[in-house]
């Protein structure tokens, strides 16, 4: 299981990203105007948490010892993917 | 071994492997033994048969016969809009056409052709004697087959569905769809789903633990990493489209309004709900074409795929983001400004992973030296038609441009150039490269030829006008047109470029009658010169031998193994138990663990499968007696077919363990993680986890869109009691399973009774949560909260219910001696089924009492 889930971690990351900003914009969408601004910081919050999360599984991943050339291979790209689409999918709240 | 080097995966010393290819001479009459043990069937048993072999080939030819079916009814669609107002098919008649086109290409034809091909080739392609439940495999394909071939006939009776192939409510509601078409898909397709369902445990089960010695995750062929990824959302993503068919089956037939939004239900829940299903779906379809294309481009280019594990890594995150993009379907429903920007970046970003794959493919080709033979030019042909398709799936990812261009003709045009060029022409090429595998003669190049160009011509002069058709305004599924809106000679034309595709599909049927001979003495073998193991010598129980994989292209690379392998110099050359068996094998570096006794052949998964189709046939047609009659006979039939598995072991010397070559002793029995078993179980349970949270979603997201009208719920202290004997039921099956391990004489007694008392704690937690709500006076009709409350009761009274089968089940088999302490699997897995169950009940009970609490 160690493999996979160093292998696996990014993309897991990316598609926690995905739940997590919907989850926002769905309570944003029955909340009162003057809450939106407050919603839009917690998406902001999160997003940047989950790049954290991505850059520290990039980063680590290279000295984990016994795992496969497979999985840190695997794990890093998806870690790097996994960045730069949550960093690309963040964008409709700032914008 | 450097200290960066993974250590053994499961103990096994890696170095036994250099005593292979044995030299010793094999013992006389092993080859002999083994062909009788995976004889071919004879007469009747041409039904029963269960060999990869035979249910991969029946599997194949039922999808393209599903194929040609829908095809037709697509004719008959283009035939009636080549002229404006023409009178060639009913506007009814027109509806249930085109439904039936849509449902059957993508639920009886796409998902079950990949499926199929997996179930065929997978075995071989891993080194595996069979997948590891072929009885599972034989019960998928027969309940596929009639379930699919009624539901298609409905069309003969007037009957078939007519609301499109994804069913919006509230036209499919009782009183827009007031007839019994509607319930032949939504009970039709929950029940294919379910054989979906099947076959692709079998197909993660068979790949993660059947592979050949030495086959790590990093030699795994590029198709099996597909199917892997393939499989895995078939998991995650069928149980949705099940949950939202019962949830319209539950409204139409009692009245429990999901989608009233007068009553507290909301239609967008089924988008939601069909969607989150509906866009992984498309790439369930994509990836396994895209695992073969990727297998048959390097053998037809002549040079290994060009980034293999870049190409892995664009599988794994196509099937991550795939979850993420479902409500670019719904731009035009109104959804909130922000959420619609979240869906429309992250469509934009699926095309990453997709040009990746696309890239690689290309590189491959420019790399080699590329053969235009049939499936040399039915992958090209694919690669622009995808790309086509790719390209016309940015456009509509913006918000703007897929507001205009939303249900009309160009949205058409733009979802058969993907699930055409992404699955079709692979599918194609991979019928042409493969058929020399499973048929003593290859097909026609010259036919195969004539095939493509017709099928590319005749697809384009169909598709690429239909782009302008929905430019110029016309919209989907209308069954005739005015004439003088610009929309006559286009549609003439789409028309022309369907007959002539249909031309090409007729070509190839002729092909397949002249030259497809399957089951033969001997096949036409590597036609097209792949490296892939399937392409070794096979019969029946696949490799005479199973060898040691130490590359990717083990037929190019590992010169010796053509010889070797049916010489018998490797793995289980002949039968160690004297029965079917196969190695299993670790996950990530495919270390032999144990050797898996494989089942023979029998009626009971077929009868089975009648029975289940019965049951779902006789419930539309709302032939209820006779329906719960087949409902029994089914569980009859399925407690039969498990009756003999796991017998305790006689004669003792086999369960000492068994030697698989080279003098390597595995044993030949394994319970708990080790187990095909447990992980077959627990992929299971992930489906109903899946069905459990999507239960959840559709309970929050009715209260999202009306909080105030949410009645308060049980009081808290009604509360305690079934949470406690939830937790009394799990406590009860960990017992259950430690009493049989500590092996004393009364040990199957006492765990057989532990575990009944642990189903009917179940039970009774269960009754006391109902009846807990039902005292609240919330009624299952009055709103969209009673409901979704008794929906989670009801899918939990669904387990009670398969739960109490199983504890008469472990009760007759204690009755009859058939729980031992040496063989503890079903035992454990029963448990396991049972202890979900209790978490289960338990999250139900404190999420619909606990939120949104009392108000």
């Amino acid at each position: 299981m160690r493999d996979w889930r160093w292998m696996l971690g990014g993309l897991s990351i990316w598609a926690l990203h995905f739940l997590g900003v919907y989850g926002v914009a769905s309570i944003a969408d029955i909340s009162a105007p003057s809450e939106i601004a407050t919603w839009t910081t917690v998406g902001i919050g999160f997003s940047l948490a989950c790049l954290m999360a991505l850059a520290v599984v990039a980063v680590r991943i290279r000295t984990v010892p016994a795992i496969s050339e497979l999985a840190r291979l695997l794990g890093q790209a998806g870690a790097v993917i996994g960045f730069i689409a949550v960093a690309w999918e963040s964008l409709p709240l700032v914008l | 071994m450097t200290d960066r080097d993974p250590p053994s995966e499961t103990g096994f010393d890696t170095r036994l492997y250099d005593r292979f290819p044995t030299n010793e001479p094999r013992p006389e009459g092993e080859l002999e033994r083994l062909e009788q043990i995976w004889c071919a069937p004879k007469g009747w048993q041409w039904l029963t048969a269960i060999n990869n072999n035979y249910v991969g080939v029946y599997y194949v030819g039922a999808s393209m016969l599903f194929f040609v079916l829908a095809g037709v009814l697509a004719l008959l669609l283009r035939t009636q809009l080549a002229l404006p107002l023409n009178g060639f098919l009913p506007q009814e008649t027109y509806n249930q056409l085109f439904t039936m086109h849509g449902t059957i290409m993508m639920f009886l034809f796409a998902v079950p052709a990949v499926e199929a091909l997996g179930v065929l080739l997978l075995p071989q392609m891993i080194g595996a004697r069979d997948l590891p439940f072929p009885r599972l495999s034989a019960y998928a394909f027969w309940a596929y087959l009639i379930g699919g071939l009624a539901f298609f006939c409905s069309i003969f009776f007037g009957l078939a569905p007519n609301g499109g192939w994804f069913m919006y409510p509230p036209l499919t509601n009782t009183t827009f769809s007031p007839g019994i078409n509607a319930d032949f898909w939504l009970l039709g397709i929950g029940f294919i789903e379910i054989s979906a369902i099947a076959g692709a445990i079998e197909i993660i089960v068979g790949i993660l633990r059947t592979r050949a010695p030495g086959m790590t995750l990093d030699k795994l062929p590029i198709f099996a990493w597909a199917m892997l990824v393939f499989a895995v959302m078939i998991i995650i993503a069928f149980p949705s489209v099940i949950l939202a068919t019962t949830l319209m089956e539950l409204e139409r037939a009692f009245a429990w309004p999901f989608f009233d939004p007068l009553k507290g239900g909301d239609p967008m829940l089924w988008q939601h709900l069909f969607w989150f299903f509906g866009h992984p779906e498309v790439y369930i379809i994509f990836l396994p074409a895209a695992g073969a294309m990727s297998t048959m481009i390097p053998a037809i280019a002549r040079t290994p795929l060009v980034g293999y594990r870049l190409v892995v890594l664009a599988m794994l995150a196509t099937g991550f983001i795939s979850f993420g993009v479902w409500a670019h379907h719904m731009f035009a429903t109104g959804m909130p400004e922000m959420s619609i920007g979240f869906f429309s970046s992250a469509s934009m970003a699926v095309s990453i992973p997709a040009g990746i794959q696309v890239f690689a493919w290309i590189a491959t080709i420019a790399s080699g030296r590329m053969r235009f033979n049939t499936p040399g030019l039915f992958i090209l042909g694919s690669l622009i038609i995808f790309v086509m398709g790719g390209l016309t799936g940015v456009m509509v990812a913006m918000v703007p441009f897929d507001w205009q261009a939303h249900d009309t003709y160009f949205i058409v045009a733009h979802l058969h150039y993907v699930l055409i060029g992404g699955m079709v022409f692979p599918m194609f090429a991979a019928i042409y490269y493969w058929m020399g595998m499973v048929s003593t003669r290859p097909l026609s190049e010259r036919l195969g030829k004539w095939t493509f160009w017709l099928m590319f011509i005749g697809m384009h002069v169909t598709f690429l006008p239909m782009h302008l058709t929905g430019l110029m305004g016309m919209p989907r599924r209308v069954y005739t047109y005015l004439p003088g809106r610009g929309w006559d000679l286009i549609n003439l034309v789409s028309t022309i470029g369907a007959f002539l595709f249909a031309i090409a599909v007729l070509i190839w049927v002729i092909d397949m009658v002249r030259n497809f001979r399957p089951f033969g003495e001997k096949e036409a073998g590597n036609v097209y010169e792949g490296g892939g193991l399937e392409w070794l010598p096979t019969a029946l129980y696949s490799t005479r031998s199973i060898p040691i994989v130490t590359t990717r292209y083990p037929l190019w690379e590992q010169p010796n193994l053509w010889k070797d392998v049916p010489a018998g110099r490797y793995f289980l050359p002949g039968s160690a138990t004297g029965g079917r068996e196969t190695i299993v094998t670790s996950t990530l570096n495919a270390e032999p663990q144990y050797l898996q006794k494989m089942p023979t052949p029998s009626g009971w998964y077929i009868w089975a499968a009648v029975f289940t189709a019965g049951f779902f046939l006789l419930l539309t047609v709302q032939a209820y007696l006779l329906s719960f009659i087949s409902l029994g006979l089914m569980i009859w039939t399925m407690m039969q077919w498990a009756w003999f598995l796991d017998l305790p072991a006689r004669p003792k010397r086999i369960d000492a363990g068994a030697d698989i070559g080279a003098g390597i002793v595995v044993p030949t029995y394994m319970s708990g993680t080790s187990s095909t078993g447990w992980w077959a179980m627990v992929i299971t349970l992930i489906v109903a986890g899946m069905v459990l949270a999507m239960s959840a979603f559709a309970y929050v997201f009715l209260w999202n869109r009306n909080p105030s009208a949410w009645a308060p719920p049980p009081a808290m202290r009604d509360m305690i009691a079934p949470v406690v004997m939830n937790l009394i039921a799990g406590g009860l099956t960990w017992c259950s399973c430690k009493a049989l391990a500590f092996a004393r004489p009364r040990s199957p007694m006492i765990a057989s009774l532990l575990m009944i008392a642990a189903g009917l704690a179940l039970a009774c937690a269960w009754g006391l949560d109902l009846s807990g709500w039902w005292e609240t006076g919330l009624r299952p009709q009055a709103s969209g909260q009673g409901a979704t409350v008794y929906n989670f009761s009801a899918w939990q009274g669904f387990f009670v219910f398969v739960v109490a089968i199983m504890t008469l089940y472990v009760l007759l088999r204690w009755l009859f001696g058939r729980i031992t302490s040496d063989r503890p699997a079903t035992l454990e897995l029963i448990g396991l089924f049972i202890a979900y169950s209790a978490g289960q009940g338990l999250f139900g009970i404190l999420l619909t009492r606990l939120f949104p609490g009392a108000g």
